[in-house]
């Protein structure tokens, strides 16, 4: 599908906080959706291994090396997603606890509220709350609540409500005792947390019924990433780079198309953006990470050349990176072979925003070997990933995995 | 009515073209009823969740198309299609099986009926006669169900005229789960019930859009408490039942509370008697 119209959004819009209930995906792309079906079928009654094979063209291209994707694709800069939670906890703030004492601000997994809630507060002066061991949460430990947050009247911020909780007979007592504290005081206070903790935590224990202020970070629609993708090249090297996908040559990103191109005929198809946000939800990171994996070089052409050069030659400022189709993203599958126990894994760890293996193996009715083989299962699939000591999804996964999950029936984030 | 030298015409007379179109359409929709009985599970079993459900609930509507386009395409070209032809023929089968295959042709019939009014599908939990299972399939004479211990009972539909049916699912994929805890009396009941709350809210397997229902009842030994929940999965109902268990039991182990016994049991009866 090719379409050369683009709507215009001003840039600085680019981020939004907005209340949970005008909160809206990207909707997927039709004929996304049919093929998705249809392989998903094919590949229940006849599982095979996904071909990797890509034609010559494709062939002929190059991963990007990491140091150089690192410029081409930076990690993101936060700054103007902590002006639009500044903006829309505005009101909030200087109302005192008039509003309510609580604001929320939901995330989804790779949604990176916590890191811009981080930045918030120590914007405003506020106390950043860490959370307290784990180990301590399931020893019925309150040392933490009565040094931290009792006789304390600062506001303050929990970025990760979610590491509050574990699901556990004896891990609930620490948020039960939070919030009982909340209510009957109040200190202001912003909680991140992460959606899928809090839809578990509203069916168990309404928490919802403590805060009048709900925000949520809007959705990046294809529109938004086609900005949020130009900006974070743009911050990192000041060379113009244009995105062609490798099948048609088309453009990738709207207003890159050069002159001589552009006088020709409409060079630009938004499908892959389509489709890019339709995946990922339009959830920040979980977009990055594909866009990062979907970028090929070509051998031949030095990508980066040093910025002195750069300056030295205006010729040079001008390189192509080119984007696989759509359909050639090698995302991973979830196969037959994940059972019971490797779901009650993805659940546990996507409730928690992250487990150990000890804390797995007692949070889950399986032993300490059965986590670990299915953990070493998910992780030679591509689906599961460990950070330090803890496992996490995968960004890359991660839609997969909450498709999975809800057509097993279990509870799955609802926003 | 069509009449013949006097006489009312029933019967066509068959070619053997006819004779062998009617036998291969009889052989093939037999193979296929067979077929659906292994090929529908199968596929449904590479699913999960209400997919395998639907494609459960496909086997007896397959095999009522079946049915009813093999008696369609049949039925004109053995007897000539005229009401009161019609008429007689049904009234010749009705005295006919109603004499020698009674039980067979009554079961044949529920298992008709069954298709229609569906008191059970493939994949529902269901109790008849003392027997716990879930439905495998649905045969027009008979259902098949596996029980929990993996034994494979089949069932004349007949029971369906005369036994009560106790289904647990009716076509949805959760069921309800009853978890048993028995505690000497002397205890602080509140504080159980917030337990045992968090004993099924932290359960991998408990269905979380469900509620959670404690019943407490007062015994003459000890105390009856009735932990309902539901799976999310409605196979998963037994690994659910021995998880509350296992962790119910640890929990009030830790806060030092006795359980019920026999022992007490019988002092109860006892003194009742006394009394």
């Amino acid at each position: 599908m090719t379409n050369s119209k683009v709507q215009i959004i001003d840039p600085t819009q680019l981020w939004q906080f907005i209340p949970i209930n005008q909160y809206i995906k990207p909707p997927k792309p039709l004929e996304e959706t049919v093929r998705q079906g249809i392989i998903g079928v094919f590949q229940k009654l006849w599982p095979t291994k996904e071909s990797t094979d890509l034609p010559l063209t494709q062939k002929e291209l190059t991963v990007i090396p990491l140091t150089k994707l690192d410029r081409i694709v930076p990690s993101p800069d936060w700054t103007g997603a902590v002006n639009a939670l500044n903006l829309a906890l505005d009101e909030w703030v200087k109302s005192g606890a008039s509003k309510g004492n609580v604001a929320v601000v939901l995330c989804h997994p790779f949604g990176g509220t916590q890191e811009i809630l981080t930045i918030w507060g120590k914007d405003q002066c506020w106390l950043i709350l860490d959370p307290p061991p784990r180990t301590e949460i399931l020893n019925d430990d309150l040392n933490w609540i009565e040094h931290y947050i009792k006789g304390k009247d600062t506001p303050f911020v929990l970025p990760n409500l979610e590491h509050y909780y574990l699901r556990h007979v004896k891990g609930l007592r620490l948020i039960r005792e939070l919030f009982d504290w909340l209510w009957s005081n109040s200190c202001q206070c912003v909680m991140g947390i992460d959606s899928w903790a809090w839809t578990y935590l509203k069916h168990t224990m309404k928490i919802d019924t403590y805060a009048r202020t709900i925000l949520v970070l809007k959705a990046l629609d294809y529109e938004r990433l086609n900005i949020w993708l130009k900006s974070l090249f743009r911050q990192s090297t000041r060379r113009d780079l244009f995105f062609r996908e490798t099948t048609t040559g088309k453009y990738v990103l709207s207003s890159e198309v050069p002159i001589e191109d552009a006088k020709k005929q409409p060079r630009y198809d938004n499908n892959f953006l389509k489709n890019l946000a339709g995946y990922s939800s339009g959830i920040p990171l979980v977009s990055w990470e594909i866009w990062r994996t979907s970028l090929r070089t070509d051998p031949d052409e030095e990508l980066l050349l040093k910025e002195d050069e750069l300056e030295m030659d205006p010729r040079n400022k001008r390189r192509t990176i080119w984007v696989l189709p759509w359909e050639k993203v090698e995302l991973p599958i979830i196969p037959e072979s994940v059972k019971r126990n490797e779901s009650h894994v993805f659940h546990a760890v996507l409730l928690h925003n992250g487990l150990s293996i000890e804390l797995l193996s007692q949070i889950l009715p399986i032993s300490l070997e059965e986590v670990t083989q299915s953990l070493n299962k998910l992780k030679r699939l591509g689906l599961i990933e460990n950070r330090g000591d803890n496992w996490i999804v995968s960004a890359i996964a991660y839609p997969r995995i909450r498709e999975f999950l809800n057509s097993e029936g279990y509870l799955i984030d609802d926003i | 009515m069509i009449y013949q030298n006097g006489e009312i015409l029933f019967f066509r007379s068959l070619t053997s073209t006819e004779i062998l179109f009617i036998i291969a359409i009889l052989t093939i929709s037999w193979l296929v009823m067979k077929l659906n009985r292994y090929w529908i599970p199968f596929l449904a079993n590479k699913f999960s969740g209400k997919r395998r459900l639907y494609i459960l609930a496909l086997m007896p509507i397959l095999r009522l198309i079946i049915i009813v386009g093999v008696f369609i395409i049949i039925f004109p070209l053995i007897i000539i299609p005229t009401t009161e032809n019609l008429i007689a023929f049904l009234g010749a089968m009705g005295i006919a099986l109603g004499f020698a295959l009674k039980e067979y042709i009554s079961s044949l019939i529920a298992g008709i009926v069954t298709l229609y009014e569906m008191p059970y599908r493939p994949g529902d939990w269901i109790e008849i006669n003392g027997i716990y299972g879930e439905v495998v399939s649905i045969g027009l004479r008979s259902l098949e169900l596996r029980t929990p211990d993996d034994n494979i009972v089949r069932i004349p539909q007949l029971r369906m005229w005369d036994s009560p049916i106790f289904n647990s699912t009716s076509g949805s994929r959760e069921l309800l789960s009853v978890t048993d805890f028995y505690l000497n009396p002397k205890h602080d009941a509140t504080l159980i019930k917030r337990i045992l709350y968090d004993v099924a809210i932290t359960s991998p397997f408990l269905q979380l859009k469900k509620p959670v229902e404690i019943i407490v009842k007062e015994k003459p030994w000890g105390t009856h408490y009735k932990l309902k929940a539901y799976p999310i999965d409605a196979r998963d109902q037994f690994q659910f039942i021995s998880d509350l268990t296992v962790r119910g039991k640890k929990a009030l182990l830790d806060l030092d509370l006795e359980f019920a016994t026999v022992i007490q049991a019988i002092r109860s009866e006892q003194s009742i008697e006394n009394f």
